[in-house]
């Protein structure tokens, strides 16, 4: 299944990479002898209200989602992961005061959170990427934190900082190494999830702003013509199913493999 | 009572960093009132906002919010002039419904299809399973209820139009309008529920206690239902537990798919309206909640597993 997913995955990433070449139509390309058509054979996803091109339309919308989505969950992971690390190495009022801040964070439901930041802020796609990354840096906190305070208190962490380790040195070179397996697994677990509060701010309008084509705007687009043509609104759903799915594969399978307990 | 004091500790934080964030986003509710194009007098800005206490310098503004709070008053909504309280109680029973259904929905489908998946490891009532639940993790709520829609009302014509009825008034009109909804917020937390309850009973079927009684003649079904069931439990909590937070953000979503008149519409409506006041207590009363969830399911730990005890 993970390889199944992999594939897939790279299928999205490749699609969002080349879709200038691989999409049939500009995604902004109007045609009006094809308003709202039904999918035929000239139009695979049928067109929307504007004569649009869906299929077009989908593979760049793939764009916004995969940028939202890594950008974020990379940021969130850096300072994330930089917090948790110095929360479990330094621990004491570091600790204390770290915790305290991310525990303000968890106490707001995610979603609640990624769409009051992005509100605050302004629709858009730099908002997305903040709101994300405000919701998912908590949580690479703790998943950094936990084995960190774990490991700091093995013998082998011990022995080097009596050969004189800097504590800079110990905690990238001896303790990242051996704590990053869950850190990763849950990075790819949570580019999934990006990937849909991604879909959901733009559902809501406040993520990518059309004319620029989302999974999520188009959708919300397509609510309105859901009676005389529902493709509008099937195929960017499917889009984003298909990818989470791909990415949950990958982060089941990388769990199976890095992290078995 | 550690917890208690944590949780009034970051309760105290979450009002700073929501009065701030509202207080960061370019443009106020007066820019918003009078909008791009009107032409008024800087007096009238200075005026209006005077009346909201915007004039104020941000700490001020804060203590008074603060101390509102101390003597339980959530303030008063700029856009509408009702009080917050009354307008989160007003849509409170079809948030906490919704929700409520949504667990119910999640449990029912989730505990047992993880402990037949468990108990039928590799065989195909197992794959379809775990495929059900990737693919209920995986599909955006939002699409889920608008196919819903889709289906049933358009094509079916079998569900009613989304005219908002509670329960008490007609209970059967209330729960065919909130079916779909709950559905729609109940899928991927069944699925969580499902491979939560999966994994905690493989764990738990492979104990020499499991054994022990399979060999003392007891039929199968007792060991699960009776022996296993029961020591998976914590973690079936504890994501269940999980899942009515992230349900209640959930919401948001739901309710404006299809168009109920619940907190976290209301939430994005203030939002919307740059309506600081109500924004500002909602997101609160939210928390609150979250954090009761949270706390009320370490507590059932305690419970359902007695060697597991908070210190007071």
């Amino acid at each position: 299944m993970v390889v199944v997913g992999a594939v897939v995955a790279l299928a999205i990433v490749v699609m969002a990479l080349g879709a200038d070449v691989l999409a049939p139509h500009p995604p902004d390309e109007q045609n009006f002898d094809l308003i709202e058509a039904r999918p035929t054979g000239a139009a695979p996803f049928g067109t929307d209200r504007f004569g649009r091109d869906v299929l077009s339309r989908v593979i760049h919308g793939a764009r916004v989602s995969l940028y939202v989505a890594v950008t974020s969950i990379v940021m969130a992971m850096a300072v994330g992961g930089t917090l948790g690390m110095i929360a479990g190495y330094a621990g004491g009022a570091w600790d204390n005061a770290i915790n305290r801040v991310m525990d303000i964070f968890f106490s707001i439901p995610g979603l609640l959170l990624a769409v009051g930041v992005a509100a605050m802020r302004g629709p858009g796609v730099n908002s997305a990427v903040m709101a994300i990354t405000i919701v998912y840096t908590p949580l690479f906190v703790r998943v950094m934190r936990a084995p960190v305070l774990a490991e700091r208190e093995k013998e082998y962490i011990e022995a080097v900082r009596a050969l004189g380790a800097g504590k800079l040195v110990v905690a990238l070179k001896h303790l990242l190494p051996n704590v990053v397996s869950p850190f990763v697994v849950q990075g790819t677990v949570a580019f999934s999830q990006a990937i849909l509060i991604e879909a959901s701010l733009s559902y809501l309008g406040l993520s990518a702003q059309p004319p620029i084509p989302s999974w999520g705007n188009m959708l919300n687009e397509g609510r309105t013509y859901l009676e005389t043509a529902p493709w509008i609104s099937v195929f960017p759903g499917i889009a984003i199913m298909v990818a989470v799915l791909a990415f949950n594969l990958i982060g089941d399978g990388l769990r199976d493999v890095l992290d078995p307990k | 009572m550690v917890r208690l004091y944590s949780m009034v500790l970051t309760l105290l934080g979450l009002t700073v960093l929501v009065f701030l964030m509202l207080r960061l986003v370019p443009g106020t509710v007066v820019e918003q009132m009078i909008g791009a194009d009107a032409v008024v007098s800087p007096a009238m800005v200075a005026e209006l906002k005077r009346f909201f206490g915007l004039d104020q310098p941000w700490w001020l503004q804060y203590a008074r919010w603060l101390g509102a709070l101390a003597h339980g008053d959530l303030g008063t909504s700029w856009r509408t002039g009702k009080p917050v309280a009354s307008l989160i109680l007003e849509r409170l029973p079809v948030t906490f419904e919704l929700t409520l259904l949504s667990v119910g929905f999640a449990l029912l489908l989730g505990v047992p299809a993880g402990i037949v998946s468990a108990a039928r490891r590799d065989h195909a009532v197992d794959n379809v399973t775990r495929i059900g639940a990737l693919l209920g993790l995986s599909v955006p709520v939002f699409w889920q209820g608008t196919m819903l829609i889709l289906f049933f009302s358009i094509y079916l014509r079998w569900m009613p139009p989304v005219m908002w009825v509670d329960f008490l008034t007609d209970p059967r009109r209330n729960l065919t309008i909130m079916v779909l909804p709950a559905l729609c917020l109940g899928t991927a937390s069944a699925a969580n529920i499902a491979r939560t309850t999966r994994a905690g009973m493989l764990d738990v079927l492979r104990s020499e206690y499991i054994r022990t009684a399979a060999a003392k003649g007891l039929s199968r079904r007792l060991v699960i239902l009776k022996h296993a069931l029961k020591n998976a439990l914590i973690p079936i909590v504890t994501v269940a537990g999980l899942q009515v937070g992230i349900l209640l953000g959930g919401t948001v979503v739901v309710e404006e798919v299809f168009t109920l008149p619940g907190v976290g519409r209301l939430v994005l409506w203030s939002i919307y309206q740059r309506d600081y006041p109500l924004t500002q207590s909602t997101i609160l009363f939210i928390a609150v909640m979250f954090m009761t969830i949270n706390l009320v399911v370490d507590l059932l730990y305690g419970v359902l597993d007695p060697r597991i005890r908070y210190s007071a």
